[in-house]
């Protein structure tokens, strides 16, 4: 177990910038997330804390030990990777044995460390398959078990849930967690998925082209997003963006856009950018059908059984409302929203305007 | 009507691709009579005769054995050195892959006698002439750019992730290479040792200039060297040939999926 | 056992700089021999050449002649006649054998039973060696006991020619033994560009209405033209290596009809000991070949050499 801390860390591959001054920590024993769509460099930062590659500058510390030049194996960190990369001439056992007879670790133990892993994850029963004798799923257990094996200082997981079917996904992420919890070992995972993110992070490390957008726990990263593409990546279905202007207007204080004019007299912080062009988002789940302030014409509607998702137009504007299953209109329909005022956050040129009480 | 004239192509080229190879063996197994007959007679007795005399007036085995030895151990020596050069070039972050690997392949299209003199005097001045290792040395660096583009084109095709893998469990560069590469790359390296074998037991003319004496002479000299009192020994030149050629007759018949993969690889790439 | 402390030490290279030595390290022995005997002896050769040496006359030393070798060279007569077969030799052969290499690898190309067993009647040319080859089409072509004649004229033996004692004949039977031997392997590479055809450009062509001659000219050929110029690069590099051919079946003659420049460098550097003028012959050996090789591969653009990442 250790603490992992990653500083202006700066890589380009051909002279195009991959990563560009990244910095995080992660504490001893936290489960981490980094997430962003592909290609934003979440992966090459996995794969600079594993050693696999070379950064350009920056630091990385695992405890207080800068471990730039070391091997991987010397950094005493384990991978799950996206294809679980096992070895396919060695049977499950030997997969799990083969980073402690790297470690030059006595027979006896061996044995007894990696029958104790495979009780733990339940694949007693497959250690001398080999690897194309196995199931999807049965894959993940023992990539997962030859990472534990070694109770390495941080677990290091590369998108590994995204081979699986939806169903076997879900269950798997019910067990990491619970595995972590039981272990307790430092980890950086690596997903496009929020879901996943969600329901797995302690933190989660937000990126998008290179950079860091936000770094926070997941309630944070719902509730307080730091600007625009945040707001876009979390939560589904995604923030409505509506383009307007804060405008005074009768001694109080409106937002102005194309698809509604909303009073926000009550929002202190929107004070100082009166007259200003601003981006307000609200959250589909903050969108309450009934009287209110927005009206628009209902265009789809997508039924998942407990809920349903309006695809609604507002003026110009698209916007998506997730409502109540048993919500009786339909296509064609004009339909109105009240804003629930938890659910609304404004953006002055993509940043957060941070609320005021 | 269109099957028929495609079986009979079919027919055509497999009787064309053995005729003369089962004409000389039939020849091989003919009795003294039977091969200087005028018209030639198609089929043999069937008698040994000639590889009995090939072996005890020509020293056949002697040849044979030179040829294994020779063809033997090129074969290791180059695929050892080709299954380091070969993960370098595939796998390892190296400057200037493109020009070594052109190297390699300018290497592979020197016409022989171009270097021969050259390389001729350098053996003479070590005293290498007519030694094993005077003509192995030559065998690996010719059979070199083929050895390493086969293994090198074989590693590619192995996924990266079970490399970052083995680097992450612990393995150092060439624990990587001996531990998790090579037992993956195993079909790709014996596809190679075939074809290195084949090249070293063939070559005539290096084998010419380097062995001149007969103690050390390889089969393809010998047979082609084959000297009768008066007329050409057709019958043992036959039966040595039959046996220079049935070895690799075999590897054919039981690997040939392996060699036509292995003749194709990086040829075509792109 | 984890978590070993980690000590500091003095210098530690990064990891990349200790890649690349490990790389460069892993490399050396093959470029060292790959030096030694390639690329030394070729340039030895040409160093050869500017001098005049005679390994029956080591009293004479090694006079440096400059360029009198080459120009001796341009005029002797039989050293340009090798030329001219030299180049005959390969021009008639790689034709003939991409030729004939694309018409079976249209055969290799179909499934039926029976394929392996083609594929491997077909390696059996190629796997042969060459010193064999050259004594079967020998024996072939003897003026007695010759199958050819027997073939052609049956037990008329009034008849029966010696076909190697004739120039011209003697040459087309070494072309006809080489493009025997080799069409295999042309045919391989070929295979190799057939299969990466897609068959739904056939079945499209196909309901188009196209007959099998369009087809062929218009979605196989077109296609399989980058796999044909790879198979004559390699053969032609290879032909102007042809050497045991006719050291076995003519030695050259009749009348140097088969002389080749590979075995005139051979016999003025071997068998007349002229080191220096020999080395000459095959300078001009490694230079014809050379550009060859420069002429083809801008013909096939860069994608020869791969991209090794």
């Amino acid at each position: 177990m250790a603490r992992l801390r990653v500083r202006d860390l700066r890589k380009s591959f051909g002279g195009k910038t991959v990563i560009d001054c990244i910095s995080f920590e992660v504490s001893d024993g936290e489960f981490c997330i980094l997430l962003g769509p592909s290609g934003c460099g979440k992966s090459t930062i996995l794969r600079l804390i594993a050693g696999l590659d070379q950064k350009d500058s920056g630091a990385i510390h695992i405890d207080d030990c800068e471990v730039s030049d070391l091997t991987p194996g010397e950094r005493d960190v384990a991978m799950v990777f996206q294809s679980y990369a096992l070895y396919p001439h060695l049977s499950v056992y030997d997969n799990m044995a083969f980073p402690l007879v790297m470690q030059k670790m006595k027979r006896e133990e061996r044995d007894a460390k990696v029958r104790e892993v495979a009780a733990l994850l339940g694949i007693e029963g497959l250690l001398q398959r080999k690897p194309k004798e196995l199931s999807g799923g049965q894959r993940q257990r023992v990539a997962i078990g030859r990472a534990i094996v070694r109770r390495p200082k941080i677990f290091l997981f590369d998108e590994p849930l995204s081979n699986l079917d939806a169903k076997l996904r879900a269950a798997m992420r019910v067990e990491l967690a619970h595995l972590h919890r039981q272990l307790g070992t430092t980890t950086v995972y690596v997903t496009h998925d929020q879901t996943e993110a969600m329901t797995l992070g302690q933190k989660i490390v937000l990126l998008d082209s290179g950079i860091i957008q936000q770094t926070g726990t997941p309630d944070d990263l719902y509730a307080r997003p730091a600007n625009t593409i945040v707001a876009g990546q979390i939560g589904v279905p995604g923030m409505n963006f509506l383009e307007g202007r804060i405008e005074a207007a009768g001694g109080g204080l409106i937002f102005r856009s194309d698809a509604c004019t909303i009073p926000v007299d009550t929002r202190k912080e929107l004070r100082p950018y009166q007259g200003r062009e601003a981006t307000m988002g609200i959250r589909p789940e903050a969108l309450i059908p009934g009287a209110g302030d927005i009206s628009a014409t209902i265009e789809f509607v997508e039924h998942l059984g407990s809920e349903a998702v309006l695809y609604a137009r507002a003026g110009r504007a698209r916007i998506v409302a997730k409502v109540p299953a048993d919500f009786g209109k339909s296509i064609e329909e004009k339909v109105s929203f009240a804003l629930h005022d938890k659910g609304l956050h404004f953006f002055f040129k993509g940043s957060r305007i941070e609320r005021v009480d | 009507m269109k099957k028929t004239l495609f079986f009979s192509a079919a027919f055509l080229i497999v009787w064309l691709s053995l005729l003369p190879f089962l004409w000389f063996l039939a020849t091989s197994l003919k009795t003294e009579v039977e091969i200087t007959a005028i018209p030639p007679v198609l089929l043999p007795s069937a008698t040994l005769h000639f590889y009995r005399t090939s072996i005890e007036q020509y020293d056949l085995l002697h040849y044979a054995k030179n040829s294994v030895i020779v063809a033997g151990l090129t074969t290791c020596i180059t695929l050892s050195v080709s299954l380091f050069a070969g993960y370098a070039l595939a796998r390892l972050r190296l400057r200037a892959k493109g020009l070594i690997l052109g190297c390699l392949l300018m290497v592979s299209m020197f016409p022989q006698i171009s270097i021969a003199g050259p390389v001729w005097r350098i053996l003479q001045s070590l005293g290498w002439l007519n030694s094993y290792q005077g003509l192995i040395l030559p065998y690996v660096t010719l059979t070199l750019p083929l050895g390493i583009w086969i293994v090198a084109s074989f590693f590619r095709e192995l996924p990266a992730e079970l490399e970052d893998a083995a680097r992450v469990d612990g393995c150092g560069h060439l624990q990587t290479l001996f531990r998790v590469m090579l037992p993956l790359a195993a079909p790709g390296i014996f596809t190679a040792a075939i074809l290195i074998f084949i090249y070293a037991w063939n070559e005539f003319l290096f084998a010419l200039l380097i062995m001149t004496q007969q103690d050390y002479q390889t089969l393809p000299v010998g047979i082609a060297l084959f000297q009768g009192q008066y007329t050409l020994p057709w019958g043992e030149i036959a039966a040595a040939s039959t046996i220079a050629t049935v070895p690799l007759v075999i590897l054919v018949f039981f690997f040939q999926k392996r060699i036509i993969r292995g003749l194709s690889a990086g040829a075509i790439k792109g | 056992m984890h978590g070993q402390p980690v000590r500091l030490r003095v210098v530690r290279l990064s990891l990349l700089t200790r890649e690349r030595v490990f790389a460069a390290a892993l490399l050396f022995p093959g470029l060292l021999l790959v030096v030694i005997f390639a690329f030394y002896p070729i340039l030895y050769s040409f160093y050869l050449s500017l001098h005049r040496i005679i390994l029956g006359l080591p009293g004479l030393g090694q006079p440096f002649v400059g360029l009198r070798n080459y120009a001796d060279l341009l005029h002797d007569r039989i050293a340009l006649h090798a030329l001219a077969n030299t180049l005959l030799f390969v021009l008639s052969s790689t034709l003939l054998e991409v030729m004939f290499g694309l018409c079976i690898a249209l055969v290799m190309n179909r499934h039926f039973r029976g394929r392996g067993f083609l594929r491997a009647s077909i390696l059996v040319p190629w796997a042969i060696p060459t010193v064999v080859s050259s004594q079967m089409w020998r024996f072939i072509f003897h003026d007695k006991y010759g199958l050819l004649n027997f073939i052609l004229f049956g037990p008329d033996i009034s008849r029966y020619q010696a076909w190697l004692a004739a120039p011209s004949i003697a040459f087309a039977a070494i072309v006809t033994a080489d493009v025997w031997k080799t069409s295999s392997f042309a045919a391989l590479l070929i295979l190799a560009g057939l299969q990466t055809i897609p068959d739904d450009l056939y079945e499209a062509a196909r309901i188009d209405g196209a007959s099998a001659w369009q087809q062929f000219r218009k979605i196989t050929l077109p296609l399989v033209r980058p796999a044909l110029l790879v198979a004559l690069l390699f053969r032609t590099m290879d032909a102007f290596r042809v050497f045991d051919l006719v050291f076995v079946m003519t030695q050259g003659g009749p009348a140097d009809s088969t002389n080749v420049l590979q075995f005139y460098g051979y016999k003025k550097i071997f068998a007349e000991g002229l080191m220096g003028y020999g080395s000459t012959v095959s300078v001009l050996v490694f230079l014809v070949t050379f550009v060859t090789a420069m002429v083809y591969l801008r013909l096939l653009g860069k994608g020869m050499f791969g991209n090794p990442a």
